[in-house]
């Protein structure tokens, strides 16, 4: 666990590193007052003696094992990372396929997939997702949903 | 004018039928979130506020009020039935919910619950009324410094409250402070960590960072475990025994009381005040042995308590525009999203605003009354569509919500992104509610600091010089040290005890 919270408390102090770098190019006092530097140049210090003294309160301690449910098993993982995939192929699809393609395949995979659900269900609950709600929001609430950028889809109302 | 005729006037307002509308639509969406596991206020808060796009300013906030105080009602149809708080604030009361539910009596926990969080609400919605002008009066004698002090005390008090270390508390709040520098400095109009993107010029919008962080981040932590069906208790008649309803008086009394009360104080959690109330029950109760058996005492003030509660916080948002919690905080973010700026001169400007929302606060509690007991068998036939079909739907709406914000995909790869950041700090043990407060303070945090030192041509000494600004920087500096004092008197106190002499 010691381990875990070291490369944490690192990844904050990168975080806190990169602000101040970026922002000691801005000004930090202007004839106005404190200029755009100020702010951030101030939070990234504290930031990094933050994660500083971090580090050395988990370092200092003895290393401890993972509590009971600290690291999922093999099937939660796999749930878990199943979960993010879908969301990223789901961004990277939804300009070019559109939303209601896109949520119907988003879907199919997380009902037959994760949810495990029968092939009726699945089908049904994916088309009302995805179709339904394209309709319900773009003729009830009046939000734009995205269209594909595929002319041949474009033209089939997708 | 007086502060009734203000009500009055509020009440013509939000007795429109629009905005009846609204407040009820609120109202059943905030108890359908309340009901859903897995997904707490403040995400279903933000994920809701897409929908609110289209309509008028005040429309809108009224309606995402009635979500704000409708989860509230929602949560503890959960902790009785199911033994699984639909959000933290109704935890408390799976302890004698469900053992009541587990000897047939659910329906009478339920009914005290909706009656208790009904009064509840409407007496610190009279409390709001009568609390929020005069401080309101105050807070207009405020300038940049004292706003600037108020904000750190503020955060601070969250911090102090908002887990178990303090240092990972003020890291959460700095993290919420840096997304919140992301885009056009406001005084002089740099772009600030924009890694060079147009979509993070107008800054990083609050409403993705918050559903990924709170709401996807709770999905891929409960994806951790096998996604099967709870063990749901059957319902029984809504009607209380005669017992039961004179036991309840004084927990809902006190319940109002604490829930109010704690309310006010910027940092104390819904959770805190239910649990507070379910101590003093036990405390007064002359059979404090028989808590933990299904006792209604056990129920009524907690859920009264956590009503009054959400209340209570609205009036540092009215009066002084101080979000007291996180999902008060994504409220405010919705008020100005619309153009509004929560605080003293909201009750000036846009006092039909003010006034219409505070008026809805009752019309929505009797709302909530009325449907939500004769509806309670309507929440427990969703409770039973199994979780591996709710999650995969609530993912699509959360995927709609993100993507109507500013109709671009860009915000839905952002909410992604602080999902696996959400779900990577709650198993870090990271408190998420000060990065919430400060994600959304942290603009008019900078302002008031750079605007005071505006005043002051950058000497620091306006921040010492001025007694209310003195007050609360110093209120703020011992409640961010006191674990160190703490620790330091335990220091102490155990050289003290090795001592033979003591």
């Amino acid at each position: 666990m010691r381990r875990i919270y070291q490369v944490a408390s690192l990844v904050f102090l990168a975080m806190a590193l990169y602000v101040v770098w970026e922002a000691r190019t801005w000004d930090y006092m202007t004839p106005l007052g404190p200029g755009p530097g100020f702010f951030p140049i101030w939070m990234g210090l504290v930031l990094g003696g933050l994660a500083i003294g971090w580090l050395a309160q988990v370092s200092l301690r003895p290393a401890d094992p993972f509590p009971a449910g600290f690291l999922p098993d093999r099937a939660g993982a796999l749930r878990l990372v199943s979960i993010v995939a879908a969301m990223a192929v789901l961004c990277a699809l939804m300009d070019t396929l559109g939303f209601q393609l896109t949520i119907l395949a988003f879907m199919l995979f997380l009902l037959m997939a994760l949810g495990r659900q029968n092939l009726l269900v699945t089908i049904v609950i994916s088309l009302v997702s995805s179709f339904g709600t394209y309709y319900l929001f773009k003729t009830w609430l009046d939000v734009q949903l995205p269209a594909s950028s595929i002319v041949f889809l474009r033209n089939l109302g997708l | 004018m007086d502060t009734f005729q203000s009500l009055l006037m509020g009440f013509s307002i939000a007795l429109t039928p629009q905005n009846l509308l609204f407040a009820f639509a609120g109202s059943l969406l905030g108890t359908l979130i309340g009901v859903l596991p897995g997904i707490g206020p403040v995400a279903g808060v933000a994920i809701l506020i897409p929908l609110t796009f289209e309509l008028e300013p005040i429309g809108a906030i009224i309606m995402l009020s009635a979500i704000f105080y409708g989860t509230q009602y929602g949560g503890t149809i959960t902790s009785v039935l199911l033994n699984t708080p639909g959000e933290a604030a109704s935890a408390i009361t799976c302890i004698e919910g469900y053992e009541m539910a587990k000897k047939g009596r659910a329906g009478s926990a339920l009914s005290i619950a909706a009656i208790g969080s009904f009064i509840g609400g409407t007496l610190s919605t009279i409390g709001l009324v009568l609390a929020a002008p005069p401080l309101t009066r105050l807070a207009l004698q405020f300038g940049p410094p004292e706003f600037f002090g108020l904000m750190v005390l503020g955060i601070s008090l969250l911090m102090g409250l908002a887990g178990k270390s303090m240092l990972k508390a003020l890291m959460a709040g700095i993290f919420g402070m840096l997304l919140a520098l992301i885009g056009m400095d406001p005084v002089h109009g740099l772009p600030r960590f924009t890694f060079g993107r147009m979509e993070l010029m107008e800054g990083i919008s609050f409403v993705p960072v918050i559903m990924g962080l709170f709401g996807l981040g709770e999905i891929l932590s409960n994806a951790e475990n096998a996604l099967k069906p709870a063990f749901l208790r059957t319902m029984s008649s809504l009607v209380p025994s005669r017992q039961e309803a004179r036991d309840s008086v004084l927990p809902i009394l006190r319940g109002t009381g604490i829930g109010f009360g704690l309310g006010l104080i910027p940092g104390m959690t819904g959770t805190a005040s239910a649990f507070l109330s379910y101590v003093a029950e036990r405390k007064s109760s002359k059979h404090p042995e028989r808590f933990g058996s299904g006792i209604i005492e056990g129920v009524a003030g907690p859920e009264t308590a956590n009503n009054a509660h959400a209340i209570g916080a609205l009036v540092p948002l009215f009066a002084v525009g101080i979000p007291a919690s996180p999902t008060v905080a994504v409220l405010m973010g919705a008020f100005i999203m619309n153009g509004l700026i929560p605080g003293p001169y909201l009750f000036k400007e846009h006092p039909d605003v003010a006034w219409g929302v505070i008026a809805s606060l009752y019309i929505g509690n009797v709302m909530l009354l009325v449907l939500n007991l004769p509806l309670i068998r309507m929440w427990v036939k969703i409770l039973e569509i199994p979780y591996s079909i709710l999650f995969a739907l609530i993912l699509t709406f959360m995927v709609i919500g993100a993507y109507s914000i500013n109709n671009s995909i860009f915000d839905v790869v952002t909410m992604t992104i602080f999902g696996v950041v959400g779900y990577a700090l709650r198993k870090l043990d990271f408190p998420l509610a000060p990065a919430v407060l400060t994600l959304i303070l942290g603009p008019m945090m900078e302002r008031s600091l750079r605007q005071s030192l505006d005043m002051s041509q950058g000497d620091f000494s306006i921040f010492y010089t001025r007694p209310l600004t003195i007050a609360l920087l110093a209120i703020a500096l011992l409640i961010v040290l006191s674990p160190l004092l703490r620790f330091l008197r335990l220091r102490k106190a155990s050289a003290l005890q090795g001592d033979a002499e003591v």
